[in-house]
């Protein structure tokens, strides 16, 4: 299956899989426009140890533990883990809310490509990595990224998550009392890495569990 | 010895980097270092010295991240950890029996981001600064470095903190990516307006990048600023290698480049992460001793917002006049519901007429002037990247705005009278600003152009004993009605012709009070505004709407050779232009239902003019509205439409409801009821909400929306303060705000009226919805539509 962006926009705008009209594709196609053209995602890695001892605990190697069932299935087998923050910036937060009070539907339409586009970016970030890091990424095969929220690696990881990729001096991301990324449009996972060839993408859509979501990607 | 007796004499050097060195010694990622002051004092301490050996002056403290939050379960306070801090730096100094170092405090950003972007509220951040500034001038600092900021918001927060906690010397610089840009959109001139706004002692550059990709912007910097310049580059752009964090400029090509920068007018240098006493040692070598440019005032007139500058040197800059009661009902009446997003829409709609500058205004009898300006300066800066005009009489309603206002704003205005003067001046010392004068003082408004020039000067005298320039008064030479007086408008351009020739200040003027009384006003006020750009006027305050003053305007531009290749002239014609060709291949056989149904904005606007011209504006609502709105809800919910088009119908409906209110006058825009709503407590995300919002109000209710983190407390007052609300919507969106709903909803039902209220956002379901005690579970936009009708039986 090729990747199409579009498609990937209009499903967040709850498309269900139906193709889009001429407008709205229209409006897709100039703000992804705007975004290729003045967008400044950023982001930072960090790479730790990691130790899976017992079950449902990750041990990083500069001596925190996660407790989370979920990242401990994600990670096993890694030896390390590659801590990734991401955000798209304070600009868009500011040109969202400006559309929420001028054009409701260009705000709506925005808010799925800056979701798309920040998603692009992290994977074209996580394809590069072998490049970017040949000393930390050689003989390893990369899991996907796996992020707070999804399962029981709760929310409030996002806190150490930050703090363990100097998300805040590096790329400026930050994360609010209630453990919300701001920027908003932002984003932190751990990759782990591993000998062996693992396909393991329980951070995606398809194998997500809820599945009667609205935003859910159609296969065939 | 006083820092400030040497700073922008000779060169000074600060050490370089804290953290690199702690971690040589040991410290583990992710571990406090800040801490290490306390738990490892000879570590600290011989990282000091090993500085101080290799000719630093200045002694960074380790104290970058000394706030209570950051060290919550170390076992230490901010105010334990500072003291150390400095305890360590002045035994090194001792130790290696130096007398001619200095000791900065260090102060680094929070690590968390201020409001409207993110929830740290702005009293909030000066308290935490404050805390750890009193506590390290108090054990011994000499001066106070806050540094890596990348938000200019926080940045004056920080400076706030150290003016009013202590008296020491304050060095601020500030962290940019490769494209010169901090991270919430200011960059080198928006950050030098601010900072010398705010009397800093010298400002500049650290982190971030290396001193190659430092250099251009160090240039920029030192090309606009008026004081000392400090930078403090990485050495190189960090790499990984391994587990470690690397970087590659060593000592020798560091001090290549600082000495190019110290060339360029920098006249502090030092070096930030990577940097090691070998660095610093190399650079204080090679640089020791070479006398530093001199620190020369650029004599800029410039205000800012977080991340524009608008600079009066060239060309004349508008100021929109729109956000100011006086004479407008629905803004009056705005103001008085707190409905600030029609302030916003009134910024906004200048801004895209071209304004430069935003006034603004909220002299209203029967409000908290105070508390509505700040709330006016606040949205206005969440959506808006113009500066603004704060305007008011009332010096503590300006103190207020001009304290939270993120930038170096306008102000307006200070007059001749001591009592004003008494007022304004310590305020734009303390917080910065361009400030309109007045030429009035208490014999009232003089009646020739040498009275106002007198009482310029006087202005302008009295300004300096406070220490403000004179770049920083912009003289109102006081447009008076022509209609009440012939000579009136030729004395106000004589006036303008001496303050130029005279004193070479900085002239303003609200041009529109010309006209009053007469019909056409605006003929009036065109000519006028030309003769005034002719006579000197470096700001206009216009309302950007009336198409003849800004043609006037860009017209003069051109004539008096302020437009390079009359580019801004074009651009003029090519805005007003282009909407027209858009309207003249409307509506060929559309009607309003199909334009609104299509979602097509500008058509529907126009098409709803037509049918009024024929019907009378219920009929239109009824006919051509109502039924265009239900049947795109229809197909929206049958899934046969999506939320983009359901939303581009509102648009469009909008814009011809807009019309027929208009048409019905003071009778338009009765609502069904009001409904209150509101994104939960510790919850920034809100589009969901805005939606709703947009919907309800296109179904002709009443919204008022209490915005994102909203506390139940506030959600019960609004429910409380309006009585005839009967319906409350909340969302969430994530699993860790859910319980504020809740908590929203028991509050309510236990100390509010009773009301319905409906619960949506991405982490719901109906299940979880009304098992927090909500009556309804909105799934979607529409849904919500749904259950206000019916609550409100429409």
């Amino acid at each position: 299956m090729t990747y199409d962006r579009y498609g990937e926009a209009l499903r967040l705008l709850g498309y269900r899989g139906r193709p889009g009209d001429e407008k709205t594709l229209q409006l897709i196609k100039e703000i992804f426009d705007e975004l290729d053209r003045t967008g400044s995602p950023v982001y930072t890695a960090a790479f730790y140890g990691l130790q899976l001892c017992h079950s449902g605990e990750v041990l990083f190697s500069n001596g925190w533990t996660v407790y989370s069932n979920a990242l401990y299935e994600h990670l096993k087998t890694c030896e390390k883990g590659v801590v990734f923050a991401a955000t798209l910036g304070a600009d868009i937060d500011r040109q969202l809310k400006r559309l929420s009070l001028t054009d409701i539907a260009m705000a709506a339409v925005l808010q799925a490509c800056a979701a798309v586009y920040l998603e692009e970016f992290c994977d074209r970030v996580q394809a590069a990595l072998h490049e970017e890091y040949p000393l930390e990424m050689s003989g390893y095969f990369m899991t996907d990224r796996f992020s707070p929220g999804y399962g029981d690696f709760t929310l409030s990881h996002q806190k150490m998550l930050l703090e363990a990729a100097a998300a805040c001096k590096q790329i400026g991301l930050t994360c609010t009392e209630r453990y919300m990324l701001t920027p908003t449009k932002s984003i932190t996972a751990v990759i782990g890495l591993s000998k062996t060839n693992i396909c393991r993408q329980a951070n995606s859509c398809e194998h997500c569990n809820s599945k009667t979501c609205c935003y859910r990607r159609e296969t065939e | 010895m006083n820092i400030l007796d040497v700073l922008g004499k000779e060169i000074l050097f600060f050490d370089g980097a804290m953290g690199t060195m702690l971690h040589q010694h040991g410290i583990k990622p992710g571990e406090n270092p800040d801490v290490w002051s306390v738990t490892h004092p000879k570590t600290v301490r011989d990282i000091h010295k090993a500085y101080l050996t290799s000719g630093a002056d200045i002694l960074t403290t380790n104290t970058f991240g000394c706030t209570d939050k950051k060290l919550e379960g170390t076992g230490y306070t901010a105010k334990e950890v500072a003291i150390a801090a400095v305890q360590r730096a002045k035994e090194a100094i001792q130790e290696e029996k130096k007398t001619d170092c200095f000791i900065a405090l260090d102060i680094g950003p929070t690590g968390k981001l201020l409001e409207p972007l993110g929830d740290l509220g702005f009293e909030e951040a000066v308290a935490t600064f404050s805390q750890t500034i009193q506590a390290g001038a108090k054990a011994g600092a000499d001066l106070v470095l806050i540094e890596t900021m990348s938000d200019s918001h926080e940045l004056k927060a920080a400076v706030l903190a150290a003016k009013e906690t202590c008296n020491l010397p304050v060095f601020a610089t500030v962290v940019l990516d490769k494209n010169g840009k901090l991270l919430t959109g200011g960059d080198v001139y928006s950050v030098v307006a601010m900072l010398e706004g705010l009397h800093v002692d010298a400002l500049g550059l650290n982190c971030s990048l290396g001193p190659k990709e430092m250099l251009p912007w160090a240039k920029e910097l030192i090309k606009v600023a008026s004081l000392p310049v400090v930078i403090t580059p990485n050495a190189g752009l960090p790499r990984k290698q391994g587990e470690e964090t690397v970087f590659d400029v060593g000592p020798e090509l560091f001090t290549q480049y600082m000495e190019q920068i110290a060339h360029e007018g920098a006249h502090v240098l030092g070096g930030c992460c990577g940097t090691t006493p070998a660095h610093i040692k190399a650079m204080t070598r090679r640089l020791k001793g070479i006398t530093p440019k001199p620190v020369i005032d650029k004599n800029r007139t410039v205000v800012s917002s977080f991340s524009k500058t608008v600079s009066f040197e060239g060309k004349t800059v508008l100021i929109g006049e729109r956000i100011n009661p006086t004479g407008k009902p629905k803004l009056k009446q705005a103001l008085k519901d707190q409905d600030y997003d029609y302030v916003m829409r009134e910024g906004i709609g200048q801004q895209d007429k071209g304004a430069h500058v935003l006034d603004v205004n909220a002299g209203l009898p029967g409000i908290d002037e105070s508390e509505t300006l700040f709330m006016m300066v606040k949205q206005l800066q969440s959506v808006i990247d113009l500066p603004l005009q704060l305007d008011s009489a009332d010096g503590k309603a300006l103190e207020k705005a001009m304290r939270h206002y993120n930038g170096k704003p306008m102000v307006n205005s200070v007059n001749g009278k001591q009592e004003s003067m008494d007022t304004v001046f310590p305020l734009v010392k303390k917080y910065g600003g361009l400030v309109v004068a007045l030429t009035l003082d208490e014999e009232g408004i003089p009646e020739t152009a040498a009275g106002r020039l007198h009482i310029a000067k006087k202005i302008i005298d009295c300004a300096q004993t406070y220490g403000i320039q004179k770049k920083d008064i912009i003289v109102d030479a006081l447009t008076m009605t022509v209609s009440a007086g012939q000579e009136n408008a030729k004395i106000t351009l004589e006036t303008l012709r001496l303050l130029k020739k005279e004193l070479d200040v900085n002239t303003i003027l609200g041009v529109s009070n010309v006209s009053f009384g007469l019909p056409e006003r605006e003929s009036i006020n065109a000519g006028f505004l030309t003769m005034a750009m002719v006579a000197g006027l470096d700001g206009a305050i216009i309302n950007p709407h009336a198409n003849s003053m800004m043609d006037a305007y860009y017209s003069a531009q051109v004539i008096l050779g302020k437009d390079p290749q009359c580019g801004e002239y074009i651009r003029h014609k090519e805005r007003i232009v282009a909407p027209k060709k858009a309207e003249e291949k409307t509506a060929e056989n559309l009607t309003l239902l199909e334009a609104v149904k299509k979602g097509l904005k500008q058509q529907a606007g126009m098409l709803a003019l037509q049918e009024l011209t024929q019907y009378a504006p219920l009929e239109v609502i009824e006919n051509s509205l109502i039924p265009a709105l239900n049947d795109v809800g229809n197909a929206f919910e049958k899934g046969t439409l999506f939320l983009p088009q359901l939303l581009m119908s509102a648009e469009a409906a909008k814009a011809a409801f807009d019309e027929v209110k208009k048409a019905m006058g003071e009778s338009g825009g009765q609502s069904h009821g009001t409904v209150v709503i509101a994104t939960v407590e510790g919850d920034v995300h809100d589009i969901g909400k805005n939606i709703v919002k947009a919907l309800l109000e296109n179904y002709q209710f009443r919204v008022i929306d209490l915005g994102k983190d909203v506390k139940p407390e506030r959600v019960l007052e609004a429910v409380k303060t309006h009585d005839d609300v009967k319906l409350v919507g909340l969302s969430a969106l994530m699993t860790t705000t859910v319980d504020n709903m809740k908590k929203t909803i028991t509050l309510l039902r236990k100390e509010g009226p009773p009301v319905k209220v409906m619960a949506g956002g991405a982490v719901l379901t109906e299940e979880y919805a009304l098992s927090i005690g909500a009556d309804w579970y909105a799934k979607d936009a529409m849904a919500s539509i749904h259950y206000a009708q019916s609550v409100y039986q429409v």
